[in-house]
């Protein structure tokens, strides 16, 4: 596996610059496309018919200032990534709302790049909140969250990965293996396995290990049973280790058509303080 | 990107020895670990219960004829494995049933290689008709689903995709990329898709083309209208193209719609004259 095309979402959010920093110096590694996508928000349907007759210019009004907004981000965009000598770069206007346009547009990608949200933020940061569950349920790609405070220099050297032998976790991993073969350490933490338990086996991590090992990661198991959330356990365990990237399933609900996340994803979501890749 | 562990599945199956050679040519394409897994065919809950004691539900000498029969399985691929000179190849007895073994398998895999059912077949009879797909559905990796009659050769032969713009045909994409790399020429057909339509754009298929040319895959794009049986159409044309192989999503549709009205992978699966890649 290896990352060709990488898509990033270019928005106005307090930490964006970060992201793009991010996402270029991933793009020189692996020598990948980078793509910077800005949505105005407004959903295809509206854009595509002449609606405003008579309405007025105030609702063109809006189109444009949204269009303005977009423009300033994919701008901003690739200011950072020039600077950050990433290859091949390239950005995207749509018409569309970031739900369905980052979906859309992720089938075309092997990783999207997405900031975390803030709910303190009083602009596009904080506006929507479950962009990046929405992303990573329906999309069927991984996503790397990078969150919405600190500078991440030097990261993907430590990765830890949260393993608890469920489907989510296998495809995060299999997601993040570019990352995993590049990194000096990457530990597998188990945070409540069970000896025999369904997907643990007689040894916990000792088959996950195996198979990371055949795609030449180095890779060392650790059991960190918790008391506490499995969340905040992940988080704990990342800081106690350094660890500089966090690799662990998205877990989603299913109730009818609409998915409900996990308990620790979506702790990890609200609350991370180092990148994740997620994966559902 | 390569495979570096295929999990096949080992039983009697007439077709077993023909889905063991060409998982064997795979292994050596891809510099691959053979796992042969043969399952006892009895469940690993009747061993555990849930509260971890062993339970005497089944008479321990017929548990005991259950574990020589897929004993005897494996020492038949190993002998055809020594044989074929496969370079890395196991032999594992598994003491489960053969959907839920291969699919907690499936998580330290990065292929299954599975038989397609056959109804007629003295050795399974009508057991375990719904295994491929149950294990395309409830296991996480890319499942090659080989047809029960026949031998095959994909290497220096075609490889027809399937694309719908759907999250499973991305999937499906994205699992057979080592084997699309390979190849000896891919074609991406769009079966009935409309231009501007959700999943498509503007131009249908050339977005998937651009994302396979830059992970090293060049593509013919074919567009084909159908009068409804897409499954059939996708068979004959991979078919005419004389490919060696056929990618596609699986279960795009809701499974209760497929049963009632059809689909193209339950035509697939009934029908195929060629090995089938598929993911869901």
């Amino acid at each position: 596996m290896s990352y060709r095309t990488i898509l990033v979402h270019a928005d106005n959010s307090e930490n964006a610059a970060e992201r793009f920093q991010l996402a270029a110096g991933l793009a020189q590694q692996e020598n990948a496309h980078l793509v910077g996508v800005a949505m105005t928000g407004i959903p295809r349907k509206m854009s595509s018919v002449n609606m405003f007759e008579g309405s007025g210019l105030i609702i063109a009004d809006c189109v444009r200032h949204a269009a303005d907004r977009a423009h300033q981000a994919l701008a901003r965009f690739s200011d950072v990534t020039a600077k950050a000598g990433a290859p091949a770069s390239e950005t995207r206007l749509h018409n569309d709302d970031e739900y369905t346009g980052l979906c859309l547009q992720a089938r075309y990608a092997d990783l999207v790049v997405l900031g975390q949200p803030n709910p303190d933020d009083h602009g596009e940061g904080g506006l929507l909140l479950d962009l990046p569950a929405h992303v990573i349920l329906y999309s069927g790609r991984p996503a790397l969250l990078v969150p919405y405070a600190g500078r991440f220099p030097a990261w993907g050297k430590r990765p830890l990965i949260a393993w608890n032998g469920s489907l989510e976790a296998v495809r995060a991993i299999t997601a993040a293996l570019p990352l995993l073969r590049r990194a000096e350490q990457v530990t597998v933490a188990m945070f409540n396995a069970e000896v025999g338990g369904d997907a643990h086996g007689e040894e916990p991590g000792a088959d996950i290990a195996l198979y990371l090992a055949r795609h030449g990661v180095k890779v060392e198991v650790m059991r960190s049973p918790t008391p506490i959330d499995t969340g905040n356990a992940i988080l704990s365990l990342a800081a106690t280790i350094g660890a500089d990237l966090l690799v662990m399933g998205c877990y989603g609900h299913s109730r009818l058509r609409e998915k409900i996340l996990g308990g620790a994803t979506r702790t990890v979501l609200a609350t991370m303080t180092l990148p994740v890749l997620m994966a559902h | 990107m390569q495979y570096k562990t295929i999990l096949l599945h080992a039983d009697n199956a007439r077709g077993a020895a023909a889905r063991l050679e060409l998982a064997a040519q795979l292994a050596e394409q891809q510099q691959a670990h053979l796992v042969c897994a043969a399952m006892t065919g009895i469940s690993r809950f009747v061993y555990r219960g849930k509260d971890g004691l062993a339970r005497d539900v089944i008479r321990p000498d017929l548990a005991e004829r259950a574990r020589q029969g897929a004993q005897l399985t494996l020492d038949r691929h190993a002998a055809l494995a020594e044989r074929l000179g496969v370079q890395s190849c196991e032999q594992r007895l598994v003491d489960d049933d053969a959907y839920g073994g291969l699919t907690l398998q499936s998580r330290y895999a990065d292929l299954l290689v599975v038989g397609q059912a056959d109804r007629d077949d003295p050795a399974t009879g009508a057991l375990l008709q719904d295994l491929p797909e149950h294990v395309i559905l409830n296991s996480c990796r890319p499942v090659l689903v080989v047809p029960f009659a026949g031998a095959f050769q994909p290497a220096g032969k075609p490889v027809l995709v399937a694309w719908d713009g759907s999250v499973q045909a991305t999937r499906a994409i994205t699992g057979a990329l080592p084997l699309l790399v390979k190849a000896a020429g891919v074609t991406v057909a769009l079966f009935d898709a409309t231009s501007g339509a959700d999943e498509h754009g503007d131009e249908p298929g050339a977005d998937i083309a651009l994302y396979l040319a830059r992970h090293g895959v060049h593509v013919n794009v074919v567009r084909q209208t159908t009068d409804g049986d897409v499954g059939e159409a996708m068979l004959a044309l991979a078919d005419s193209l004389g490919a060696g192989l056929l990618v596609m999503g699986a279960y795009g549709h809701a499974r209760y719609q497929e049963i009632l009205l059809g689909g193209a992978t339950r035509t697939v699966l009934n029908t195929m004259t060629t090995p089938v890649l598929l993911a869901h």
